[in-house]
């Protein structure tokens, strides 16, 4: 990764619902994809993000942003743990958002590739369910009662689990 | 809970074949000449029919054999049977040397119409026989008075009375008494035969009646019961734990009278399933016992107990899980007065009662249909539409329980997630940092090695398949995820964890410890393990990193130390407290030190004036020893904390974020994960109805399970609910 290359270079991000962004490049260089399409040449001033809405986005380049400023590991060894720290309490208020908000940009992160992120919200979206029962899952998650299992593959399901220790 | 009584008046009630029924009388009755009769089924406890047959007034059950009642009044014996109405009065039965009072229990050796049929008494104070011959003209015939003392004596030694009559085959079997309970109780064949006129009665031994193992611990009490059903005989031994009047054993055995040789002596082997038939055994007054099909299967497969040793509750054995529910006796005579309990056939079914409807099950329906509604109406707005690829990613951050739940939410979570052998080596690494939300209730089936943990919050129940064999049934410790037991195969104490298969023997204890406790896992160089020696106040050593040996302190009690015993040994800041005499507070300072010394702490006890009943346990909650009192079947439980300056005893009505688990082998407090799980206590009891853990609530002062995180099914008590008489424990499973 380029750490010289000029912090002044701008990208426009456009969401879904055609709000434009403007964010320093190493703040876009974060997404994988984004730094694919760079490196390609084949972005243009505006990169047309027609999956992702403004709200989504406007979360992804929060994150992005503090990510970015962040001093990396593999850069210096003896890295600040003053700075890990911080980054772990931005990381955990940030996952403080609604659970179809943490689908949203877990889906674009996984579309923008940053992985990071991807990792954060999965690890949300653990936590969350964690103590609770199939049926709060499907609350939390608002699975679709179409969606369910049948009961006998239930039973089945849970005679697996039941011996899963063994 | 509210009870229907139906009036029956003059005539027999209408009885659902369904059920099993009960027929009681009142003694108090008895003395008013009044006589009533109340029907009832332990299945429905909702209902009761009440009866006043002229017949029996002033009439005591005595027995019920070939579908007859055996009836006395003072010196006045009868027959009744209730399906044809027949009576049979018997000529007046004058002891020579005693009262009517004197007669303990009777048998009809045949039914009545049979020429050979006898009724054939006991006596309370004596080894005698007294018999009448049903056939022929009563009323020009006497009772006879035989002893059989001496035949006794000659065939098994000195014994008491003969008890426990019953009829199998067309004969009749009895138990001998015994002085001491581990004295051998035989079964013994009353042969009578009738010759003519004449009725010759010998004893005849039949085979030694199986005992308890040894291991099985010490009981207050004993009790065996014999009877038969065709040509089976069966033989229920009882055994009533120290204080608490629980039943803490039973064993069933089956002897099949057909396959018997005569002079051989007879194996009574033991029955692990009743599948379809119940028994009922009532310990009261008179003994009395009987087999039953059941016509609903969910019925079947239980010893019901009640005995005046567990008061006016039932212990529902159920003999293939080895687990004992408690409900309320639904006895519709005042509780105070002595019951008589018989089995009650009546002819068959007078059409289903429609009596049975109760408001409050109507209105439990409509509580539970309430919360479906909820369910289905926030499902309608979004989709889980992640891509297949994410979902395994979210999965494989998933582990444990958390993994297994999400796998049963939908169909695209149960594809994305394959089952997991948590056992592998692989994903027991994963498995390191992992931690429940709350211990699980842990039991030990060792016949069919498989031990089954239960999850207090979901009610999920795992299972590990696992040959570990308990010594006298009972773990002694449990904590840090590993069990202290005395195993059976190596003869030594040792550590076991059951998630990790991993054992640790520990250096062998020439005599048996009892209540130990240990202050780190075994893994851990730091392991300490103590116990005491059974009713001493020796304490011995281990430490696990150490040598192979344990160091033994005896501990100058000053001359008091024979009244000495010690429950509930609590490590805390390297001092060893226990419960001293059951209830009083002690500490070893510096236990394992040289200069150790030992004190009463709280010799004031709350509640000296408790009910001697009462359970009382020692743990210890943030640094704080933390008592508590448990009454009878858990009527009530109040909670103390040491005030460490008073050295006193102080009762506290919350445990704020902490929760305490209570079993036989370990009593621990940790602070609870979720809001949810606080102030709460958590018992190794299953509501009966629906299989959760019972928990105390210190908010509600009430017994709850979980159900979808709310509070569910109320209880007063621990009636309604069913313990396990395998080895079981709390553990927080571990497999680091």
């Amino acid at each position: 990764m380029s750490t010289s290359s000029s912090s002044s270079k701008k990208i426009v991000l456009k969401s879904a619902d055609n709000e434009t962004f403007e964010i320093d490049e190493i703040v876009a260089l974060e997404s994988q994809a984004i730094k694919n399409m760079i490196e390609d040449e084949c972005a243009d001033n505006v990169i047309p993000l027609g999956n992702i809405d403004s709200k989504t986005l406007s979360k992804i380049i929060e994150y992005c942003k503090k990510h970015a400023e962040s001093p990396k590991k593999d850069d210096n060894a003896d890295i600040d743990e003053k700075a890990v720290e911080d980054l772990k309490s931005f990381d955990a208020e940030f996952a403080k958002v609604d659970m179809p908000l943490i689908q949203d940009i877990l889906m674009a992160a996984n579309f923008l590739n940053i992985d990071n992120l991807i990792g954060l919200m999965c690890r949300t979206i653990a936590d969350r369910i964690k103590g609770k029962t199939p049926e709060e899952i499907r609350k939390i998650l608002n699975i679709n009662k179409n969606d369910l299992l049948s009961p006998e593959q239930e039973a089945k399901a849970r005679e697996e689990n039941s011996w899963a220790f063994d | 809970m509210e009870q229907k009584q139906v009036s029956c008046g003059s005539v027999l009630p209408p009885l659902s074949a369904k059920y099993t029924w009960l027929v009681a009388q009142s003694l108090e009755d008895e003395k008013n000449e009044i006589g009533d009769l109340f029907f009832y089924t332990i299945h429905d406890p909702l209902i009761n029919y009440r009866c006043s047959l002229p017949e029996l007034l002033g009439k005591r059950i005595r027995g019920y054999y070939h579908g007859w009642y055996i009836l006395s009044k003072k010196t006045t014996w009868s027959l009744w049977n209730p399906i044809t109405s027949k009576f049979i009065c018997l000529p007046p039965l004058i002891l020579k040397d005693g009262d009517s009072g004197s007669i303990k229990e009777c048998c009809l050796s045949l039914p009545p119409a049979d020429p050979s049929s006898i009724l054939l008494l006991t006596r309370t104070d004596k080894a005698t026989f007294v018999f009448f011959r049903l056939a022929g003209k009563r009323k020009s015939k006497t009772w006879t008075e035989v002893s059989y003392a001496e035949q006794l004596e000659d065939i098994i030694g000195p014994s008491y009375l003969l008890h426990s009559l019953t009829c199998c085959s067309g004969n009749v079997y009895a138990l001998n008494g015994y002085f001491r309970y581990y004295q051998t109780i035989f079964v013994i064949l009353v042969e009578i035969v009738v010759k003519g006129k004449e009725v010759v009665i010998s004893l005849r031994l039949i085979g030694e009646c199986p005992k308890f193992p040894d291991s099985c611990g010490d009981f207050l009490d004993v009790r065996h019961f014999l009877t038969g059903s065709g040509s089976e005989l069966f033989h229920i031994i009882v055994g009533f734990a120290g204080r608490y009047d629980e039943v803490a054993a039973v064993n069933l055995f089956k002897l099949d009278m057909n396959r018997i040789e005569r002079n051989k002596m007879v194996i009574f082997e033991e029955m692990e399933d009743l599948k379809d038939t119940i028994f009922f055994v009532n310990g009261d007054l008179n003994r009395s016992v009987f087999y039953r099909p059941v016509i609903s299967s969910e019925l079947g497969g239980y010893i019901h107990i009640h005995d005046n040793m567990a008061g006016n509750i039932i212990h529902s054995y159920h003999v293939k899980d080895r687990t004992i529910s408690l409900s309320s006796s639904p006895s519709p005579v005042v509780p105070t007065s002595h019951v008589l309990v018989w089995e009650c056939r009546l002819e068959d079914d007078h059409g289903e009662d429609g009596c049975t409807v109760d408001s409050k099950q109507t209105e439990n329906e409509i509580v539970v249909r309430g919360v479906v509604d909820n369910l289905v109406k926030s499902n309608e707005s979004y989709i889980l539409n992640l891509p297949f690829d994410m979902l395994v990613m979210i999965m494989d951050r998933c582990i444990g329980v958390e993994y297994m739940n999400f796998r049963l939410t939908c169909k695209r979570c149960h594809l994305a997630a394959r089952v997991i052998k948590w056992r592998d080596q692989a994903e027991i690494k994963r498995l390191q940092n992992y931690s429940l939300i709350s211990p699980w209730l842990m039991v030990v089936d060792q016949s069919r090695g498989v031990i089954t943990f239960t999850d207090p919050i979901f009610g999920n129940n795992y299972f590990i398949n696992s040959r570990v064999s308990i010594y006298g049934g009972s773990i002694c410790c449990s904590g840090y995820g590993w069990l202290l037991f005395y195993s059976t195969d190596f003869h030594h104490l040792v550590f076991f964890n059951p998630f990790t298969n991993n054992l640790i023997k520990l250096p062998q204890t020439n005599r048996r410890l009892k209540n130990l406790c240990f202050s780190a896992p075994p893994t851990s160089p730091n392991c300490i393990v103590v116990g005491f020696l059974a009713r001493e106040s020796t304490i011995r050593i281990h430490y696990v990193g150490g040598e192979q040996s344990w160091r033994t302190i005896r501990q100058d009690l000053k001359g008091d130390s024979l009244f000495y015993s010690f429950s509930f040994p609590t490590l805390s800041g390297g001092d060893l407290y226990a419960l001293c005499d059951r209830r009083k507070l002690c500490v070893f300072k510096k236990f394992d030190k040289e200069d150790y010394s030992w004190k009463l702490v709280a010799a004031e006890t709350p509640g000296d004036c408790y009910e001697s009943s009462s359970q009382y346990i020692l743990t210890k909650c943030d640094q704080h020893l933390i008592l508590i009192i448990m009454s009878k079947v858990g009527k009530s439980v109040e909670v103390f904390k040491l005030n460490d300056v008073e050295e006193e005893w102080e009762k506290i009505d919350d445990l704020g974020r902490y929760m305490i688990y209570i079993c036989d082998a370990a009593c621990f407090c940790v602070e609870a994960k979720t809001p949810e799980m606080e102030n709460k206590i958590y018992f190794p009891n299953l509501h009966s109805k629906n299989g959760k853990i019972v928990f105390y609530s210190l908010e509600t002062c009430k017994y709850h399970t979980f159900s979808e995180k709310r509070f569910d099914e109320d209880l007063m008590d621990f009636t309604g609910t069913t313990h396990h008489l395998n080895p079981h424990a709390w553990i927080e499973p571990s497999w680091s």
